[in-house]
């Protein structure tokens, strides 16, 4: 490392003026890139604070007072039940995921199946699906069973369509653990469970916390089968979003307001936990 | 390791079982749901009807109240070619974000991968009301903004209503949301490239651009092919982004892709069948793209 920065340091000196310029102006992109991230979102709290007036008007008014209108428009409209849906699905559905998903990941790294790849394959595989095709045959089962609009639909659900990124993920985040410590741990006669306890949870820590993280997200954010398969019993907050957009469309605060609050978990997750996104993120692709 | 050879699978059932069952059921169902007359009459008398290839039928060369060419000209294009630009806009800005997040210092780089995160975790329903609110025909930010730069008259303009302005807006939400994730991927990619071998050909006198295209480039392989193909899906499967813009919903069949084509045809106007068909068809492409998917992934894990 030394010796690199040592052969930089000569030619770098008659450059540094050029180094300083280019670092400015990248820099200045990256703040240009950020904003440009977020400004959806910035734009949408903004219009969430106006009086319904204030956002209706053209030019839009940028100084304008703060106003909790839109709040109280759309908790008014009783949209806990929907939250607590989503809430209750994504948690549950999380920890499903991962109660299922850590025994098969450690199955596939620690203690390699012969046919792991093919394993692999097939949990791999299942990204193909489009849930469009998955829609009718679970509905119609659903409807014969009469288990819709139950909110465990949905959880059984979300558990099967994360499992696949779950276990992908989990599988590099153990295949991290060196081997001589299980067999150390072996030696020591130290059985499946202590083993797992001790050893690989304090490893694999941060990849749980990680792939909870994305299957919480996946879930809270899921549409589709939300919307065709419940009714007013199991409504989540994104299908009473849609609804109460198409209610009340026209009044901009009022559904800027909805859609920041029915977006606040995922961002607050998202936003205080980046560096477990970021690994999780890559450690799902990469490996 | 003595082991018996039995536990791992036992570890591995649940899962199996739990994805073997939400796979192939559906997959088997809605197959033969495609071969079958299942409209609201069938739905009615709970009997539908075996019909053959007749869904498909209507799906390549035109359902009722459609263009023959219907799948040929609108769906496919809307699609497929979106898809291809939307893989494309998407892979070319992450590259560009990664490495403008590896030449940066760590405070700047915290600022845009927190940025990034939240434009990746904003859910798509929220994400694609904002764009239509921003580019609303009568009152949006857009339109005042291209008003005020003398860009549109007066008179305003509907983007909603055509098709290339409406698809325009929802590969900038599409892009928009999902870039963050393939800049991210490709950045931690990037660290795995020693700089050892940059510093040696920046000694050479290789250029910036020469450096990415035959250091980088090479190397990260396999992470472009992961997030090459993982964004072909995404893109193919599009659904709320469409489903949820003015027209997208039903209403103006010019607008469709596979996905919602298949969902309007099924849930809003109950033709299950034709529904399933295009399901199928959507399945199927979708299917071939990640064969492709896992042969390059598994080719590269192989020779490493």
């Amino acid at each position: 490392m030394t010796t690199v920065k040592q052969a930089q340091a000569g030619p770098a000196m008659t450059q540094a003026g050029k180094k300083k310029r280019s670092g400015v102006l990248l820099t200045g992109a990256a703040w240009i890139i950020s904003v440009l991230f977020v400004f959806p979102v910035v734009w949408m709290i903004w219009t969430s604070f106006h009086s319904e007036t204030d956002a209706a008007t053209n030019p839009p008014k940028i100084l304008s007072p703060f106003s909790t209108e839109g709040y109280s428009a759309f908790f008014g409209s009783n949209p806990w039940p929907p939250i607590l849906n989503s809430l209750t699905a994504s948690v549950i559905s999380t920890v499903f995921v991962l109660c299922l998903a850590l025994p098969a990941a450690y199955a596939l790294s620690i203690r390699p199946v012969k046919k792991w790849s093919d394993v692999l394959f097939f949990f791999l595989s299942t990204k193909f699906m489009p849930v469009v095709a998955a829609l009718l045959p679970v509905y119609l089962f659903a409807e014969k069973i009469k288990f819709l609009d139950n909110i465990w639909l949905l959880i059984i659900l979300y558990t099967s369509m994360n499992l696949p990124i779950a276990v992908w993920m989990l599988r590099s985040f153990l295949s991290e653990i060196p081997d001589e410590m299980l067999e150390a741990a072996q030696v020591d006669g130290a059985g499946l469970v202590r083993t797992l306890r001790e050893i690989i949870a304090p490893v694999i820590m941060p990849g749980i916390a990680s792939a909870a993280l994305i299957c919480f997200i996946f879930s809270w954010n899921e549409l589709l089968f939300a919307r065709v398969l419940t009714g007013t019993r199991a409504e989540t907050a994104p299908v009473f979003l849609t609804g109460f957009v198409t209610s009340q469309g026209l009044f901009l605060a009022q559904v800027c307001a909805a859609s920041f609050v029915v977006s606040l978990p995922v961002l607050a997750a998202g936003f205080a936990a980046q560096d477990k996104l970021v690994q999780g993120l890559s450690m799902g692709a990469v490996r | 390791m003595r082991e018996s050879k039995t536990r791992p699978w036992l570890l591995l059932a649940g899962p199996l079982l739990v994805i073997a069952g939400l796979l192939l059921y559906p997959i088997v169902r809605v197959t033969t749901l495609s071969f079958q007359r299942y409209n609201l009459r069938e739905v009615i008398s709970g009997s539908p009807v075996f019909i053959g290839w007749d869904n498909y039928k209507q799906v390549f060369t035109g359902a009722p109240g459609l263009p023959g060419s219907y799948l040929w000209r609108t769906i496919l294009p809307n699609t497929v070619v979106f898809a291809a630009l939307a893989v494309i806009l998407t892979i070319v800005l992450g590259t560009l974000v990664a490495l403008l997040l590896q030449s940066v210092g760590p405070r700047v780089r915290a600022l845009v991968i927190g940025a990034a995160l939240i434009a990746w975790a904003l859910p798509a329903v929220t994400g694609t009301y904002v764009w239509v609110w921003i580019f609303d025909p009568d009152n949006g930010v857009a339109l005042h903004f291209l008003q005020s730069i003398g860009i549109l008259g007066q008179e305003g303009h509907n983007w909603f209503t055509d098709r290339y302005s409406f698809y325009a807006i929802a590969l900038l939400n599409v892009v928009h949301h999902s870039y963050p994730f393939v800049a991210i991927t490709i950045f931690a990619g990037l660290l795995t490239v020693p700089t050892e071998l940059h510093e040696a050909a920046k000694i050479d006198g290789a250029s910036a651009w020469r450096r990415f295209w035959s250091i980088t480039v090479p190397l990260m392989r396999p992470v472009f092919a992961v997030v090459t193909i993982l964004s072909t899906i995404w893109d193919f499967k599009v659904f709320a982004q469409i489903y949820l813009m003015p027209g997208g919903d039903g209403s103006n069949p010019e607008v469709f892709n596979l996905g919602v084509w298949s969902y309007v045809s099924s849930i809003n106007q109950t033709k299950y069948g034709l529904g399933s068909a295009i399901a199928v068809l959507l399945t199927v492409v979708l299917l071939l793209i990640t064969l492709v998917y896992l042969r390059l992934l598994f080719r590269e894990e192989d020779t490493a």
